[in-house]
């Protein structure tokens, strides 16, 4: 199983979404592809999977193009949208999986239950909570067993418990293929992935193992400030004699300071700010200086 | 392939039984028509003679209408609704030909057609005095013919569902196509009493060509020589809409 892409661009309209991405994906897990919206995330993946054509450059799934059937059988996609026949029972969207399929052998209900969902087999999917007909379409995408895997972001609009609940299904998926995950919740998404794509305005900006990712950057503190106290916080560092690196967004101002200088910290008075260990949205926004999303609903 | 026509086509089938509105403009709406132009004009001898009957001449009417009205209608509302919720998204990247899930989708608009044109047929013959006319060349031209008018409707149908951007407009886009073939084809209005600028589009719209052989061929007129402009129409639109329709693919960029 591979996923190759080299020089892949892809424009509209004179506009350039994508600007030469090269990934070469070989090893099961999951390979992350994070970047706020906008970034090309959606673009990119839907080449993968042959709906876009790129503008130049080549993807090749197990040596094929995208478009043929070789590839559409090696890849299982979900897309952005709850696309679901509203009409539709639930049991009636599993089997059509399976006629196309050609899967046999394969207890609809009882495969249900892996998912919470075996007691909604004679529901219609209009009848389905937003999280449920998530699980749903992940349970279609999967039935197949295709052993490349791509899934836009499938936790998008969920709340944290269904979120780490769809995310634990593709932790489990992934011990023997190659899954491809887009996702703007950057620091959920990065305790479960293996690997990390940081795209930003069509660009890779940092890519590898999700361990080799968080140890580029030698900063592991973070002090978050606002516009109108920068300065004072910013001068509070410097008389500690603290080393900063700083990244501003908006009226958020972020400090990125040394392990080293942690010790100096104590002496840092941190009513008018936040004092916090670098997670993985402030790596992503120390290489970006944006934000993946507005951190509202980070908390899973 | 096979396989996934008919997996569709079984979904497709049911997901239409459950489309009450979509039944009412295939099935009610047909007999209706016949039940009101029968009841008033059913028993009227026609301009072709006293063995031609009002109900003869409204039945194949009824026929383009309700061909053209699934084709310009329910066809582009399916077709975009799956485009939007991106369904259709899904299906492509099964791994089957590009055109089997809409094949699948028009035969089984043109499948209910089929049942609805045998069911208001029926009900014609059956209280409002219909005969029928056809030769076995009638009736097997006439069989081409209503393949040809489905390829045409379903096709302009799908193109207005494919290139346009968004429900609303492509429903718009379809509901004012439909009505101006309404009103120049003859269904509405005979194209006679119209004034000659209109009379002159109704000659460019695909609805007054199929009413004018589909009556011929019911009542057994159908000459070549005299309906040799409205034949070559309807070949040339049913093989450029073919083409054109292998050609075309959904844009998602």
């Amino acid at each position: 199983m591979q996923v190759k892409i080299t020089n892949l661009k892809k424009s509209y309209n004179k506009h350039l979404v994508l600007k030469n991405i090269n990934m070469e994906l070989t090893k099961p897990g999951i390979y992350l592809i994070a970047g706020p919206n906008g970034s090309g995330k959606t673009t990119l993946l839907e080449i993968i999977i042959g709906l876009r054509k790129p503008t130049s450059g080549e993807v090749l799934i197990n040596n094929s193009t995208p478009d043929t059937l070789e590839s559409k059988r090696a890849i299982g996609f979900l897309s952005q949208q709850n696309s679901l026949r509203r009409s539709c029972y639930v049991y009636e969207e599993l089997k059509l999986v399976s006629e196309i399929y050609s899967i046999k052998n394969v207890n609809l209900p009882e495969y249900l239950s892996k998912y919470n969902l075996d007691e909604y087999y004679r529901y219609k999917t209009g009848k389905l909570s937003g999280g449920s007909r998530r699980r749903l379409l992940l349970a279609m995408t999967l039935l197949p067993m295709q052993e490349i895997i791509v899934l836009d972001e499938p936790v998008s609009g969920l709340d944290p418990f269904s979120r780490n609940e769809i995310w634990n299904m593709i932790t489990e998926v992934s011990r023997d293929r190659i899954v491809i995950v887009s996702d703007h919740y950057l620091n959920q998404a990065a305790q479960y992935s293996d690997y990390v794509y940081l795209l930003d305005s069509g660009n890779v900006v940092l890519h590898g193992g999700i361990k080799d990712v968080n140890s580029f950057l030698k900063k592991s503190l973070v002090v978050k400030g606002r516009k109108n106290n920068h300065e004072s916080i910013e001068n509070r560092l410097r008389y500690l004699g603290i080393e900063i690196d700083l990244k501003v967004s908006g009226t958020v101002y972020s400090y990125y300071i040394n392990e080293t200088d942690k010790q100096k910290l104590k002496d840092l008075d941190i009513k008018d700010c936040n004092l916090n260990s670098v997670d993985f949205e402030d790596i992503y926004f120390y290489y970006t200086g944006k934000y993946s999303h507005d951190g509202s609903e980070e908390n899973g | 392939m096979a396989k996934s026509y008919i997996a569709f086509f079984k979904l497709e089938l049911k997901v239409l039984a459950r489309e009450p509105v979509t039944l009412f403009f295939m099935i009610i709406l047909p007999v209706i028509l016949t039940v009101v132009f029968g009841g008033a004009f059913g028993s009227e001898a026609t301009k072709y003679g006293d063995h031609v009957l009002g109900i003869d001449t409204i039945v194949p009417v009824n026929i383009v209408f309700l061909l053209a009205n699934v084709g310009l209608m329910g066809v582009p509302i399916t077709v975009v609704e799956l485009k939007e919720q991106e369904i259709l998204k899904r299906y492509i990247t099964y791994p089957i030909n590009y055109k089997t899930y809409f094949v699948s989708l028009f035969s089984v608009f043109s499948f209910v057609s089929v049942l609805s044109t045998l069911l208001f047929s029926l009900i014609a013959f059956l209280f409002y005095g219909a005969k029928w006319h056809m030769n076995i060349w009638d009736f097997l031209i006439f069989l081409v013919l209503y393949i040809a008018m489905t390829i045409i409707f379903d096709g302009i149908g799908s193109l207005i569902a494919l290139l346009v951007k968004g429900s609303r407009t492509s429903s718009m886009v379809t509901s004012g196509f439909f009505l101006s073939l309404i009103f120049t084809s003859g269904v509405a209005l005979p194209v006679e009493s119209l004034p000659a600028v209109v009379q002159k589009i109704a000659y460019m719209f695909p609805m007054y060509h199929c009413i004018e052989v589909a009556q011929m061929l019911w009542i057994s007129e159908f000459r070549f020589t005299g309906l040799w402009d409205n034949i070559l129409y309807i070949a040339a639109a049913t093989a450029a809409l073919m083409v054109f329709l292998g050609r075309v693919k959904v844009k998602w960029d």
